[in-house]
């Protein structure tokens, strides 16, 4: 079992990656304006698991989602909250395929001006390498929007980090808990 | 190490589907194929409405995003639904999606539906299908008006790329067992959105 110690996130999110390993995102608002992934693989036979990457950002995302399981390609949606703007992003991610390390390419602008949402704005794959959107909007003609989007392989430009593993508050770890357990125990009944 | 590659998004322009400006309005999409997706929203300016779906097609153009445009096929309502909080909605195959939502117009029951596509662009349409209810929602409208909220989740037992999704799973918050942590595995037993639902396991966990 895999028992992360996290401090109340407000999103999570566990999406495959490979097929004996998972993305596990928690994003925060405030105060702490950041989102953590970690990368768990598991073990089918024990039902256990460890942390093999973590990666921390500067901002909160809100969702994840693979678009290519066995290449480690995923695709996140953020909302920028730094004092100068509130503009909405998607941005892009690979994790290796030993599961050691998690890149992020670059992040591309959806919505120029935002206010805080109320409603978590929502990703879908559609292909390995294109997702679509569907989000809240109020500044000008306020209504729920959509846009798809696309992502290009290329040469290498993303930043990475290594090996970091997350140990912080335990407020709401009951609930990180169990979405693992979860996931675990839905692998057992494909597994079985 | 990563492998020495990078990773470029491009966004195609927006489109505005609903007119709903509802703060907390509800809305999920769902992509079925590299050229489909589902739009599902409650279609109501106020704090509930039914399930509204609409379909979008991607169709090849000269200045699109990836040599793509969108376009809109036909809304479809289930009448017989009213939204308040949280959707999801998950792929089933390249012309079937699952979505679950807390259903207040039948006693606040949690409800899953099969949604079923017809047709690609402009005559595109969603047929509603089958649907099972978790639990009976009696012990859920004990619940204050305001309080119903809970967090639901829908996920295939499938790869991503899976060509079909044959069973699959809803996690919640089940609120008549004190809020316990319960999943519903569902499997699809037959490829009709008129008789689908099958062997349904409940499970409680946590805390």
């Amino acid at each position: 079992m895999v028992n992360l110690k996290v401090s109340c996130p407000k999103y999570i999110h566990l999406d495959e990656i490979y097929d004996d390993s998972f993305l596990f995102f928690h994003g925060y608002s405030e105060p702490f304006k950041l989102s953590k992934f970690d990368v768990v693989k598991f073990n089918s036979l024990s039902l256990t698991g460890v942390t093999t990457a973590s990666l921390t950002v500067p901002y909160p995302l809100y969702g994840i989602k693979t678009l290519s399981q066995g290449n480690g390609i995923f695709v996140g949606i953020f909302q920028d909250f730094d004092d100068l703007s509130n503009t909405a992003n998607v941005v892009a991610g690979k994790v290796s395929v030993d599961g050691k390390s998690i890149a992020l390419g670059n992040t591309a602008l959806y919505e120029p001006e935002v206010k805080d949402f109320s409603v978590d704005p929502r990703i879908t794959r559609l292909s390995d390498n294109t997702f679509a959107l569907s989000y809240f909007q109020y500044i000008g003609v306020s209504g729920v929007y959509t846009r798809f989007g696309k992502l290009r392989i290329s040469r290498i430009q993303a930043n990475q980090i290594e090996g970091l593993f997350i140990d912080g508050l335990l407020h709401d770890s009951a609930i990180i808990w169990q979405y693992i357990t979860y996931f675990l125990y839905s692998r057992c009944f494909r597994s079985g | 190490m990563v492998d020495p590659i990078s990773l470029n998004v491009t966004v195609s322009d927006a489109s505005r589907y609903s007119n709903n400006t509802y703060f907390s309005v509800s809305h999920e999409v769902v992509g079925l194929n590299a050229n489909t997706y589902l739009l599902l929203y409650f279609d109501a300016d106020t704090g509930s409405g039914p399930l509204t779906v609409r379909p979008v097609s991607l169709v090849p153009s000269s200045s699109g995003v990836g040599g793509l445009r969108k376009v809109f096929g036909v809304e479809s309502t289930l009448q017989s639904s009213a939204l308040k909080d949280n959707m999801y909605a998950t792929r089933i195959n390249n012309s079937t999606a699952a979505v679950v939502f807390l259903n207040a117009k039948a006693g606040n029951v949690l409800t899953v539906v099969l949604l079923e596509l017809n047709s690609f662009g402009k005559s595109a349409v969603v047929s509603f299908g089958s649907s099972i209810n978790l639990g009976t929602g009696t012990t859920l409208t004990e619940v204050l008006d305001g309080y119903t909220y809970m967090d639901i989740d829908i996920e295939p037992m499938a790869a991503t790329n899976a060509s079909n999704v044959e069973s699959f799973v809803v996690l919640y918050s089940d609120v008549s067992n004190n809020g316990k942590m319960t999943s519903a595995y569902i499997e699809v037993k037959y490829w009709t959105v008129q008789e689908c639902f099958c062997h349904i396991l409940l499970s409680s966990f946590g805390h």
